[in-house]
């Protein structure tokens, strides 16, 4: 077990396992191989709950998985070898998950971008940032202004000129 | 030290993750946090919107006038890049593929930067503009290029695009240059549908020093070739197609997955023993039906002559009621004590294997497999696999998988020599179960492994 402790004093007890989703804290124990307390200056508990709580769910899987085949995909390339119909559903109960998971409001999805970038836990990342794309996806400019209380600081006659400079892209 | 201090610090996890917080997006109130973010952030947001879609957010605000600049990678669609479609859009100067050029020149001449990849997917023809892209991207030292064009042919300065270190093109027509000096970077190549020569090929594969990742996917084209890969650094193999002959000299391979035809009326016999005995290193094997049949010596050899020192998994295809399959099996466990993962599709052997059909099948899909196995001419005793059982063959094995069992005696039998052989066994996963297989008699197997669980997981009719 090791315990990490968020920037606002709550400990949080995990499985080693779990805690080293995170690349940071993978450096960490290697580097260390017996510290058991680690402090996380830049995460607060609710953050650090909602994190671990996806580093739980995708040890689970990932451990449900590696129980039916050993197969390390160190390299990512490597075709997976788990059964067809385990990885089929499993993966797909895992992107359902992931969807559900990140249905937050906008002021948790930043901190949760900012805590997958420090912890660099690199699928809470990509799951993170395909999510603030899918928002943004679609979108107007004054949609997104609105959407994420982006301040329009430009004059008209600047946005006219922004425009002219690459029209193709507003076609 | 149980001080209630440290009782009210520590949260219980579990309880923590219970308290509700979900909530549907909603505007945030006060501060603009996503124009806050690192500019690193920002750029790996800005991959995932269409192309168009990242550019025009430079109109957000002043923070955001140039963040699109800096994108280190650049993904070129169709739908992304091309507004109006006509029904003219298939010559080379269609106002379709202009629309196309016109984005991909633009997003090229604006951001600034080294680009990590490049991927463009169009059904248009961009041969054009492409061979004007590609030297821009081998100046701006690219690492990651995905090409799918119809019939795409790769230019020569693609060959002296040193930064390259993976590649993946897909119906791309590739010559390779007689001068070729290596892409000395290149760790990863996946050769998707392409035509390209097997001397090409091997030329290719030979002067990259880095290469570790070969995948050689649907190359049907060349069912009188023979194909020799030969390097020294490649971990990964993959191969799907049809060649005559397929020599590996790849002393360092850890995972092979062979999907090899050979042309039904021109197969060239090979030897397991030969071909394989350099590959010490192999950690994971997964071979077809036709590959395994073309490589097994007749009779098959009990043992072979040489260890799988580090064999973890082998997936492969096989009939149980054959005598060759069985003993190439057997001999393949033999050589591979440390097996911890097996994986079985039960493969049809029938008087009818070189009908057209069959091979017909077997090129439009691997995933459709023919049911009804044992049905001709099983040589082997129904108690053969219950004989053979051994507990020293499978020391290490957790997990089995058998895709497409029927109700044959062979199978039953089969199934109980891997119970009784592998002390370890963890699971049996049985796929694409035949409806009248009886269910209750394969959970009445007997086992060696106390936790040993046969698992059915999908049970389908018989039509």
């Amino acid at each position: 077990m090791i315990t990490l402790t968020s920037s606002d004093g709550v400990q949080f007890d995990v499985r080693e396992a779990v805690a080293k989703e995170s690349q940071i804290i993978r450096d960490m124990i290697q580097d260390d191989c017996v510290i058991t307390n680690i402090p996380l200056a830049n995460v607060n508990h609710k953050i650090l709950s909602i994190v671990l709580e996806y580093c739980q769910m995708h040890v689970d899987k990932t451990e449900m998985e590696v129980n039916a085949s050993k197969h390390q995909t160190t390299t990512g390339e490597g075709s997976s070898s788990v059964p067809v119909a385990l990885k089929v559903s499993s993966n797909k109960n895992l992107n359902d998950w992931d969807k559900e998971f990140i249905n937050v409001d906008l002021d948790t999805l930043y901190d949760l971008i900012l805590a997958a970038n420090y912890l660099n836990i690199s699928g809470l990342l990509n799951l993170t940032t395909q999510a603030a794309a899918d928002i943004i996806k679609g979108k107007t400019t004054e949609e997104i202004r609105a959407t994420f209380n982006i301040k329009n600081d430009f004059t008209p006659e600047e946005e006219a000129a922004i425009r002219k400079e690459n029209p193709w892209a507003f076609e | 030290m149980s001080s209630a201090m440290e009782g009210a610090a520590k949260m219980p996890y579990s309880l923590v993750l219970r308290r509700s917080r979900r909530k549907k997006v909603a505007p945030v109130i006060g501060g603009d946090p996503l124009s806050d973010l690192p500019e690193l952030i920002k750029e790996n947001i800005l991959i995932r919107l269409p192309v168009k879609e990242a550019v025009r957010t430079c109109l957000l605000s002043r923070s955001w006038k140039e963040a699109w600049i800096s994108m280190p990678e650049i993904v070129l669609r169709d739908e992304h890049c091309v507004s109006v479609w006509t029904d003219h859009w298939k010559g080379t100067n269609s106002l379709e593929v202009r629309q196309f050029k016109k984005v991909g020149d633009k997003v090229l001449a604006c951001t600034k930067g080294a680009i990590m990849k490049f991927d463009i997917a169009s059904g248009l023809d961009l041969s054009k503009p492409m061979d004007k892209w590609i030297p821009i991207l081998v100046r701006r030292k690219i690492e990651h290029l995905v090409i799918e064009l119809d019939w795409y042919e790769i230019p020569s300065a693609f060959f002296s695009c040193h930064s390259l270190k993976h590649v993946s093109l897909h119906k791309c027509h590739v010559v390779v240059p007689n001068s070729i000096n290596g892409l000395e970077k290149l760790e990863t190549l996946d050769l998707n549908c392409c035509e390209i020569s097997m001397k090409d090929i091997e030329r290719w594969v030979v002067s990259c020093p880095s290469l570790r990742n070969l995948t050689l996917d649907s190359f049907v084209l060349n069912p009188d070739s023979n194909l020799k890969i030969q390097s020294c650094s490649l971990r990964i193999l993959r191969f799907w197609g049809c060649v005559r002959k397929l020599k590996l000299e790849t002393p360092n391979l850890e995972t092979a997955c062979i999907t090899k035809f050979g042309p039904s009326n021109n197969v060239q016999r090979g030897s397991f023993v030969e071909e394989f005995k350099f590959l010490h290193g192999l950690e994971r094997l997964e071979m077809n039906h036709a590959y395994m049949r073309e490589l097994v010596e007749d009779p098959p050899f009990e043992t072979l002559p040489f260890h799988f020192n580090n064999l973890k998994e082998i997936q492969i295809e096989m009939n149980p009621g054959d005598y060759q399959d069985a003993g190439f099996v057997l001999a393949l466990f033999h050589s591979a004590d440390k097996l911890q993962f097996l994986r079985f599709r039960v493969e049809m052997i029938g008087s009818d294997l070189g009908n057209a059909d069959f091979w017909l099948i077997q090129f439009l899909s691997d995933w459709v497999w023919i049911q009804g196995l044992c049905s001709g001419d099983n040589t082997l005793g129904t108690n053969y696999w219950s004989s053979k059982a051994n507990r020293d063959f499978f020391k290490h094995l957790k997990t089995v998988e058998l895709c497409y069992l029927t109700p044959s005696e062979f199978e039953y039998s089969f199934l109980s020599f891997l119970l009784l052989s592998a002390p370890a066994l963890k699971r049996v996963f049985l796929d694409e179960v035949s409806s009248t297989v009886d269910v209750e008699k394969l959970h009445r197997l007997e086992k060696v492994s106390n936790d040993a669980q046969v698992i059915v997981c999908k049970n389908v009719l018989d039509s």
